[in-house]
């Protein structure tokens, strides 16, 4: 019960269709943890509901142990929430530098040391400071994106498909970075369609098979797993 | 009047337009709706500045910051009633919305001051002042420098400042923007508010030379709109030259043929502007996300 | 009798018309007379802003301007060349159709907001011409004089006949209108109105009927303006200024956007409204204002509209009286025996910005085959099927459907020529009834348009043939007991195949179907295989994008992969699921997982 994030009984629903059923996770301070299923099963709308972008029909999402429900996406980043959605979706009309800037609710100082901090994890933002957001490329936003979720120092990152249409060599450079920010102190939820990457980088890892949680335990464990090649392949 | 002087009036009252334009795009890109209560709302700002000009025979340009700060709560109030509680529905449902408080803004006025056109005190005093050979209007000159200072005032905001950052990415992502812990809608109740303040700026500048009165808002909403057309939409850097470009056209053509067929030949040329460039004449400035 | 009376919101509106004639006839001072025809003037304004606003979805500014035009007309001709209304009449509807039908093609094509602004500056043009062409128009004084209608020597003086005689053009208005939206064509404007895409992949031609409500439009405001004119005695330029355009765009949204009876309303309330509050003296325009804003937030669908959507919420309300017979589908002229290849796709590519989201994409489909087409989220798969559909147009490469170059050819051409797909997304008219929706596959096919609507007298054949195709696709898809429902009231299951029966009911050669299994269960995903699999035995060529390997293995016969926008793979299921490109694009590139892939089941 003391964990970062604790999501209990979780369901929701897009008008009739139901995308989550009675989904419990949660994540521990400083710990990694992956989420893994086929498109369509659910990740992304549970990460909007944890971030707020959609009401559950039931469940409780617990972060630090205080109940979140009744508190706004702007709410729930300011107490902790780090949030790269799918699609990366930075401000593309905003620069590097303002797309980080904007995200961050500190004195003049204290921004200066986070940007430095985000230009030491990816090194290619740091060149490409005064550029727009549209005009990088998709792995380049997709480090602004991470990026921009760490400026709040948030004790818990969601990172919703981050080496979605990237090369394989872009994608284990995104995900390297994963590894560098867990071992900073923050804890991360990971959703990724490549499994082995996914595997690769964090200690736990949820399987989910359209809105339920099918399988959950350590990577080593879960690696060898018929389930999980059930999950993407078919039976 | 010689040409230098007709081109300096046609630019002050660009500098007036422009004005007008900016608090314009400033609306379309926080709610992606267009407001026809814009040109009602500086009217409404022409007014404020005549009111305030009965109280104390002040010059305007005293009095101006009030009537910008009074102007904003207005528009705060036009996010509530006319945007808010339609904020889920199409665009096109604004629009109507915000019509029809243009209507109610018109027939106040009415009822306040009267059918009759009114100007409000000039911003200084008026005369001419004369530099070199020619002789300016105190009124276009000091129209242009407040609406200069103001131009670089807003672009300062949003270019350097953190409120202008988070205004703009608002405007472009407003889902993202609360995910970066953004309180997205006080930003968009702030854009109207801001929006509305230099339109009402506009109109108590406007007010002085051109006059106001309670239908007068109605040809300004459509030259906000032709300014954004022109210029691009969104573009707040297009709306400048398209209100410049709309009234030193409006200036030179009614100088030397009439305010009529300038005002014809202003809607025939958008039409051909409409046929073959829908896309405005400048494009837009940063790519649609796909 | 009685369940013809209960239907809709028809006894409500009978009685209304009944009790507001007794009015007329028994109560009604000479005041009361000229407001109500003023009522009816701007109810056959309002009834052809309808056609534009309401069922085409464009916000035109432009209805003042053909009202204001048609008095011109009407005031030009009878004052100074002394010409009677059979003459003036047809022609003031005639010149705004003329103008109409010049402006609306390029003017149609324009995004909404550029649409409202283009139209507001033609309106602008022609009321700057009213005042400075003062030698024809009179300038801002107008036209006065102009005699009261005259037909074949007799004249409609009295203010008691005028009623009569505008309320029985408004009448015929209202028939009119009726015959052009009570049933495909309506059914097609509802549709195209909530999404064009889905609209245009029927073969429904998206331009004409838009083009074909904004001519409909134009011709009401010009008659409504000639009656104006005769009502009034004078034209001036109040009769086409933008006050003239908000009144009438009011009038529309308070009433209702699509119904007859809204126009009605619409026009009677604000009318009425006006004179009530002229007791507030300056403040009615006040009151009017905040009153129209107040029940724009309320009831976005007007008042009407409002009424119908409660009643929606009763059962046994529904866009079909009764149940047809299924009709068995029209057979399509049988393929040559060698067609090898229906549909061939060739090296298609496509970016969006700096995304390459297609990137050399080449397939091909023999007829009758079930094809699945897979790959990782955002590997290109249902922008392949816009661009094969011709939602999309391709920056290179070619498609070739029946041995015919369709890439620069229109959704709604190629869907005429065999082509049907679903979407990802559900697509349909959540007002109409399941049937009505399926029936609309056929409105593309059978060409619906204007004329056909006007000319069809009584029931409407084409219409009751698409029911009877449409119930056998029903059948056929399982859902033939609720297709007297409104689609919005269904569960998502059932939506779906109310989707794929829809394209089915377009009798097509190729089936092309965009995750027909999401969010369905598993017992509804069993079914709907076992009912694709039957197209496929029908000589039906489907393909289904998937991600859904269980669900394509019990179905596709051959697989496609795709990955960044490229056919990585393709051929038998067991193939291609065990193709190690196919896996390194799901899984990733661990030999371990490989290998555990490739040992299959245990």
């Amino acid at each position: 019960m003391s964990g970062v994030l604790d999501i209990e009984g979780l369901s929701v629903a897009y008008g009739p269709v139901s995308a989550l059923e009675d989904v419990t996770l949660s994540v521990g301070a400083g710990e990694a943890v992956a989420l893994v299923g086929a498109n369509g099963a659910g990740k992304s709308t549970l990460f909007k509901s944890i971030v707020g972008f959609l009401r559950p029909r039931s469940g409780r999402l617990l972060f630090h142990g205080r109940d979140m429900s009744g508190f706004g996406p702007e709410r729930r980043v300011r107490m902790g929430l780090g949030y790269a959605p799918e699609g990366r979706r930075v401000f593309p009309g905003l620069t590097v530098r303002e797309n980080l800037e904007v995200a961050m609710f500190a004195g003049r100082a204290e921004r200066e040391r986070r940007l430095d901090r985000a230009f030491a994890l990816f090194p290619q933002l740091a060149e490409r400071q005064n550029q727009l957001g549209w005009q990088l490329s998709g792995g380049q936003q997709q480090m602004l994106a991470i990026g921009r979720a760490l400026m709040g120092e948030p004790r818990l990152l969601l990172l919703d498909e981050p080496s979605l249409g990237l090369s394989p060599k872009l994608a284990d450079e995104v995900l390297a970075a994963v590894k560098t920010i867990v071992a900073h102190g923050t804890a991360v939820l990971l959703a990724e369609q490549n499994v082995r990457k996914a595997l690769a980088c964090c200690g736990r890892a949820y399987v989910l098979e359209t809105g339920k949680v099918v399988l959950s335990g350590a990577t080593s464990t879960l690696r060898n797993t018929e389930e999980i090649r059930k999950a993407f392949l078919g039976a | 009047m010689t040409f230098v002087q007709l081109a300096i009036n046609g630019v002050a009252l660009g500098a007036a337009y422009a004005l007008v334009a900016i608090g314009f795009v400033f609306i379309i890109n926080a709610t992606s709706a267009v407001n026809f209560a814009h040109g009602d709302l500086v009217m409404a700002g022409g007014y404020v500045a005549i009111s305030l000009g009965s109280l104390a025979t002040l010059p305007v340009i005293v009095t101006l910051p009030l009537v910008a700060a009074i102007m904003f709560v207005v528009g705060v109030a036009v996010a509530l009633i006319a945007y808010f509680p339609l904020i889920n529905r199409p665009p096109a449902t604004v629009f109507i919305s915000t019509l029809l408080c243009g209507i109610v803004l018109q027939n106040l006025f009415l009822i306040l001051f009267g059918p009759q056109a009114r100007a409000a005190p000039p911003l200084i005093k008026s005369g001419m002042m004369h530099l070199g050979a020619v002789d300016i209007s105190i009124q276009a000159a000091g129209t242009l420098a407040v609406a200069a200072a103001l131009i670089g005032l807003q672009y300062l905001v949003f270019a350097r400042t953190q409120i202008g950052r988070r205004l703009r990415a608002t405007a472009q992502d407003r889902q993202m923007a609360q995910a970066v812990g953004i309180r997205a809608y006080v930003m968009i109740a702030g854009t109207f508010g801001a929006g509305t303040a230099l339109a009402g700026v506009a109109g108590a500048l406007l007010a002085n030379q051109f006059f106001v009165y309670p239908t007068g808002g109605i040809p300004l909403s459509v030259y906000a709109y032709i300014a954004v057309v022109i210029g691009g939409w969104g573009s707040i850097a297009g709306a400048v030259i398209g209100a410049m470009m709309i009234s030193v056209f409006q200036v030179v053509v009614s100088a030397y043929v009439s305010y009529a067929v300038a005002t014809g030949l202003l809607y025939f040329v958008l039409l051909l502007v409409f046929f073959f460039r829908p896309q405005g004449i400048f494009g837009e400035l940063v790519q649609r996300r796909v | 009798m009685a369940s013809w009376l209960l239907t809709g919101i028809r006894l409500p509106l009978i009685a209304g018309t009944a009790a507001l004639i007794l009015y007329a006839v028994g109560f009604a001072n000479l005041y009361d007379l000229r407001v109500l025809t003023l009522c009816g003037i701007y109810a056959l304004l309002v009834l052809g802003f309808q056609f534009v606003f309401g069922h085409a979805g464009a916000v035109s500014l432009a209805q003042a301007t053909f009202f204001g035009i048609g008095g011109y007309i009407t005031g030009i001709l009878a004052t100074r060349f002394g010409f009677s209304f059979p003459l003036t009449f047809p022609l003031s509807i005639a010149g705004p159709v003329l103008l109409a039908v010049i402006i609306g093609t390029p003017v149609l094509k324009l995004e909404e907001h550029y649409f409202s602004l283009a139209t507001l500056g033609i309106g602008l043009v022609v009321l700057l011409l009213a005042i400075q062409w003062s030698d024809v128009t009179g300038g801002t004084n107008g036209l006065a004089g102009i005699r009261p209608v005259q037909i074949a020597g007799f004249e409609v003086a009295d203010r008691r006949s005028v009623l009569w005689f505008v309320w029985g053009i408004v009448a015929l208005g209202c028939v009119l209108a009726h015959q052009v939206t009570r049933g495909f064509l309506g059914n097609a404007y509802h549709l195209m109105r909530e999404n064009r895409e889905a609209a245009a992949s029927l073969g429904l031609n998206i331009a004409e009927l838009r083009f074909g409500a904004f001519v409909l439009s134009a011709a009401y405001g010009g008659a409504a303006g000639a009656l104006m004119a005769h009502v009034l005695h004078v034209v001036s330029p109040e009769n086409l200024d933008f006050g003239l355009m908000i009144t009438c765009l009011t009038m529309t949204v308070i009433g209702g956007r699509t119904q007859i009876a809204g126009a009605i309303l619409g026009a009677g309330l604000i009318v009425y409204l006006r004179e009530w509050f002229r007791v507030l003296e300056n403040y009615y325009m006040v009151a009017y204002g905040t009153v129209a804003l107040v029940i724009l937030i309320l009831a976005p669908y007007g008042l009407v509209g409002a009424l119908e959507r409660l009643r929606l919420l009763l059962p046994g309300t529904s866009s079909v009286a009764r149940l047809p017979q299924p009709l068995a589908p029209p057979v399509r002229p049988a393929l040559p025996p060698d067609a090898e290849t229906l549909l061939q796709v060739e090296d298609i590519a496509l970016a969006f910005g700096g995304v390459r989201a297609l990137n050399g994409a080449s397939l091909s489909c023999r007829p009758g085959e079930i094809i699945g087409l897979i790959g990782p989220n955002g590997s290109g798969k249902t922008t392949l099927l816009n661009v094969i559909s011709g939602l999309y147009s391709c920056q290179r490469g070619k498609v070739v459907f029946l041995g015919r170059d369709i890439t620069k050819e229109p959704a709604h051409s190629i869907a005429r020529l065999g082509m049907a797909r679903t979407f990802q997304h559900i697509h349909l008219a959540d007002d109409l009834s399941v049937l009505d929706n399926i029936a609309l596959a056929r409105a593309g096919i059978d060409g619906v348009g204007l004329v056909q609507s006007l000319t069809t007298i009584g029931r409407d054949r084409r219409l009751e043939t698409a029911r009877g195709l449409a119930m056998t696709a029903a059948e056929r898809l399982g859902i033939a007991e609720v297709a007297m429902e409104p689609c919005g009231r269904l569960p998502y299951g059932t939506r779906r195949r109310v989707e794929v029966a829809r394209a089915l009911a377009a009798a097509p050669r190729v089936l092309l179907l965009d995750e027909p299994a999401a969010g369905l269960n598993e017992l509804e995903q069993r079914d709907l295989a076992d009912r694709i699999r039957t197209l496929g035995a029908d000589g039906i060529t489907v393909l289904v994008v998937e991600h859904n390997l269980v669900f394509l293995a019990a179905l596709a016969e051959r697989l496609i992969c795709l990955d960044r926008g490229k056919v990585i793979a393709s051929g038998l299921p067991e193939a291609v699921r065990r193709a190690p490109a196919v896996i390194e694009a799901y899984l990733g590139s661990d030999p371990d997982m490989q290998e555990l892939a490739l040992a299959g089941p245990p």
